[in-house]
């Protein structure tokens, strides 16, 4: 069955962004913009310039050998605790670079959910839905951000940048084709951006307004979220034509290629930094191989010492250009690890408690909320669940998540109902 | 084909008849383990930061069966309690190098944070007699030379280091050319050359003297690169020469790419040292998802490997000749065994089991004992 999100009504033309432009405008003519409009909605006016950078760490870190380390205990696991930038608090030594940047981040060692599917999809899918995938599908967070803070945005609202083999995902549900991540395979740049060599580019700007006319003359009749869809997905295809060279991160400096280091996370947290300046909302960078039930060591050692130096030199720039008071930064993985060493040297997927990092705008840096028992078997001290975490992803870039998605007519709530913000974390 | 045999010698071992004596208990995984020369202590790095010493004297053996038709239960009992157990305290992280001098009275320990330490033994209360830091990150490996005056270390840093034993942080080479965390070092038994083993299976043999690299040998059967996860598993976990040093022998795994989270099919790759080239891929009796950790040769002639996975451990028994393993034994506990040591008496197994027990095989026929007649050892 086909549904209509937005519905056929002309009423519904007018576009939420002029919509609220129309309330300025008569706000202004009236007086001062603070007395008269909703301060929800004028939250989500400021909301608009916000921007969001998402790090997944794929397979589910270990909070053990990251930012909740039981040293010298029975499953603890070799390595070290160390100092950080906040006095107190220690990371693993496997995280030398993001200890000296830990003032700029919030970290939530009592991360929890319950009936948390098997499948690193379903988990992954919790994390970033806030609801379980059994009562989905939900847009994922990406998405709901290109929605709420990137519509009508020319640039893909959410860029997805992956390792190798990664394909896209159905991560919009709902909200539409539109807001689906588009994935940077490899951190690659998306395939076909360069303008065919049939058309130069006069020819190819009157192919693409020949193109538009057709469009609105069939949209006015028959319109649906699919076309929309398709009309929105050429226009960003010709944005991303015009800007290709926003996936080329050979455009940085070379200091800063070398800064970054010339591994695949590296370049694409440069990557990161490059869609973030050129003003796309909502970026997502993944790294892989976290989930390491055999040699849970070895692989932590290899992946989080490529993963910790680019992390922090990316929160570091983004703070050096002011970046940080308007981009939200989450660092999350779908479930932690077990305390449990098992027999081959690995550990296996554990959801009763793992770590989640924040960062950025909105949210009050610099200490750590929640805490586990000396051997990080059980949250002992403000359990926070993933659907908690959602909301205040919302709140910390002026969404509501209390708010209603529309969807056929219907409204489904932005955030799962039942939870609420961890008001802890915001500031 | 012939199914492998092993004919014992007359008073020789008999890996058929490994049975378990004796389990040295502790709480947390074991990770090497070796006897000292006079076979009173026995040693092991554990998954905490101390060097443990049990003193084989004051350990009571497991109690025999008195009556050879009755099914024998599980976990045998000792006949007397006791726990010799003494925790050397020095390192700052689990200890997984491991490597005893000729003398008997010294050891040599090396942690995951790079700490190698030097020990008087055999003291009623062993004390580091020096310590320093021998790499940045992870030793994996110790191993003393056979004149005791050299130690080499190998370490996550990429580098093998020589130092001398009679002085902290005194080095004497460093070997550099691995490209990936070295995993394993061992002197050769004519003390001239060692060799060095990393996460990728390359072997490189150096001159001690002059620290230069003579060749290399490839052990690349132990490790896969995971095309689906772009990474690196596997590794030579155990390494040891024979007696005369004619032979290598390289324990790991092989297999095809299963990424991550699984291990490969246990595999000891026996060389010849001279010419470099490998003369037996050695195997299970039965395809086993697993890692072989540890291998010894036996002076009878037959080699000896620990290792296992979540679903199991095991020891393999093979000789030379076959590449099929003429003996396997199953442990009852789902642990593998991360390393293996024989004792003096060349009758004695000792195995570092992950579920923080070393157990002792022997490799005899079981003695059938009057209850009587049960005691233990004091």
């Amino acid at each position: 069955m086909n549904f209509d999100p937005s519905c056929s009504s002309t009423a519904h033309l007018v576009s939420r962004r002029s919509m609220l432009s129309n309330m300025l405008a008569g706000a202004a003519g009236v007086g001062a913009l603070g007395q008269l409009v909703h301060p929800l909605v004028a939250k989500e006016i400021e909301a608009k310039k916000k921007q969001v950078l998402i790090f997944l760490l794929n397979g589910g870190l270990s909070q053990f050998e990251s930012f909740d380390p039981k040293p010298n205990t029975d499953t603890g696991g070799p390595f070290r605790s160390i100092s950080t930038a906040v006095p107190g608090i220690h990371f693993s030594e496997l995280m030398p670079y993001t200890a000296q940047i830990s003032d700029k981040l919030a970290v939530v060692r009592s991360m929890f959910a319950e009936k948390v599917p098997g499948s690193h999809g379903g988990a992954r899918e919790y994390v970033v839905t806030g609801r379980p995938p059994q009562q989905g599908p939900y847009p994922w967070i990406g998405p709901v951000y290109s929605k709420l803070l990137a519509d009508n945005v020319d640039l893909p609202g959410n860029i997805h940048i992956t390792p190798s083999r990664w394909g896209p995902r159905q991560d919009a549900a709902f909200l539409g084709p539109r807001h689906a991540s588009l994935v940077l395979s490899g951190g690659k740049p998306p395939l076909n951006v360069d303008r065919p060599t049939l058309f130069d580019k006069e020819l190819d700007d009157t192919r693409y307004k020949l193109r538009q006319i057709a469009d609105l003359r069939f949209s006015q009749r028959r319109r649906t979220a699919y076309t929309e869809a398709y009309q929105s997905s050429y226009d960003q295809a010709a944005q991303l034509i015009r800007q290709k060279e926003l996936f080329d991160v050979t455009k940085e400096s070379e200091k800063d290629q070398l800064r970054y280091g010339s591994h695949d996370v590296g370049r694409h947290c440069l990557m990161a930094r490059r869609l973030l300046e050129k003003g796309v909302t909502c970026v997502k960078v993944t790294h892989n191989n976290y989930d390491s039930h055999m040699e849970n060591f070895n692989f932590h050692l290899e992946q989080l010492g490529e993963f910790d130096q680019p992390f922090a030199t990316l929160m570091q720039d983004l703070d050096d250009r002011g970046m940080l008071d308007s981009t939200l930064v989450m660092l999350v993985t779908e479930f932690g690890r077990t305390p449990t060493i098992q027999p081959d040297n690995g550990r296996d997927h554990w959801p009763p408690n793992w770590s989640v990092v924040l960062g950025g705008c909105g949210i009050q840096t610099g200490g750590v909320l929640g805490a586990t028992n000396d051997n990080g078997t059980e949250i002992v001290d403000r359990p926070v669940h993933v659907g908690e975490m959602f909301h205040t992803y919302l709140r910390a870039v002026g969404l509501d998540p209390t708010a209603t998605h529309q969807v056929g007519g219907n409204k489904v709530p932005i955030g799962a109902p039942e939870r609420s913000a961890v008001e802890e974390l915001l500031s | 084909m012939d199914e492998p045999k092993y004919v014992p010698k007359p008073d020789g071992a008999d890996p058929v008849a490994t049975r378990l004596v004796a389990e040295l208990k502790h709480d947390r995984g074991i990770l090497a383990c070796k006897y000292d020369p006079a076979n009173q202590f026995l040693f092991a790095g554990a998954r905490d930061y101390f060097v443990h010493r049990w003193d084989l004297d004051k350990e009571p053996v497991l109690e025999p069966p008195t009556d050879p038709k009755k099914k024998p239960r599980y976990p045998p009992v000792p006949a007397a309690p006791a726990d010799s157990r003494l925790e050397m305290v020095k390192h700052q992280s689990w200890v997984g190098g491991l490597s005893l001098f000729s003398d008997g009275d010294r050891l040599a320990t090396g942690d995951f944070v790079g700490q190698l330490v030097i020990w008087s033994g055999r003291a009623s209360e062993p004390k580091p007699m020096f310590s320093f830091e021998a790499h940045k990150g992870s030793i994996r490996k110790v191993a003393v030379s056979p004149d005791g005056k050299l130690v080499a270390t190998a370490g996550n840093d990429g580098a093998v280091r020589v130092w001398h034993t009679d002085a902290a942080e005194k080095l004497h080479q460093e070997m550099l050319g691995h490209d990936c965390h070295v995993y394993h070092v061992a002197f050769h038994p004519d003390g001239k050359g060692l060799i060095s083993a990393d996460l990728k299976g390359v072997v490189k043999h150096w001159d001690v003297e002059s620290g230069k690299l003579i060749r290399e040998i490839d052990a690349s059967q132990l490790h896969t690169y995971s095309v689906k996860y772009e990474v690196d598993v596997g590794g030579i976990r155990g390494m040891t020469f024979n007696a005369d040093g004619s032979q290598l022998a390289c324990a790991g795994a092989t297999g095809e790419d299963k990424g991550i989270a699984h291990s490969g099919d246990g595999r000891v790759l026996l060389f010849d040292w001279e010419s470099g080239n490998l003369l037996k891929e050695l195997r299970p009796e039965k395809k086993e998802v697993c890692t072989a950790w540890g291998v010894q040769f036996h002076p009878d002639g037959f080699i000896v490997a620990s290792g296992g996975s979540r679903t199991g451990g095991f020891l393999w028994f093979w000789t030379p000749e076959n590449d099929v393993a003429f003996h396997q034994l199953k442990f009852r506990q789902r642990a593998p065994g991360f390393d293996v040591d024989l004792a003096p008496d060349n009758k004695t197994l000792a195995v570092a089991d992950h579920d923080g027990t070393v157990r002792l095989y022997e490799m005899t026929a079981e003695a059938i004992v009057e209850p009587a007649k049960v005691d233990a050892k004091t």
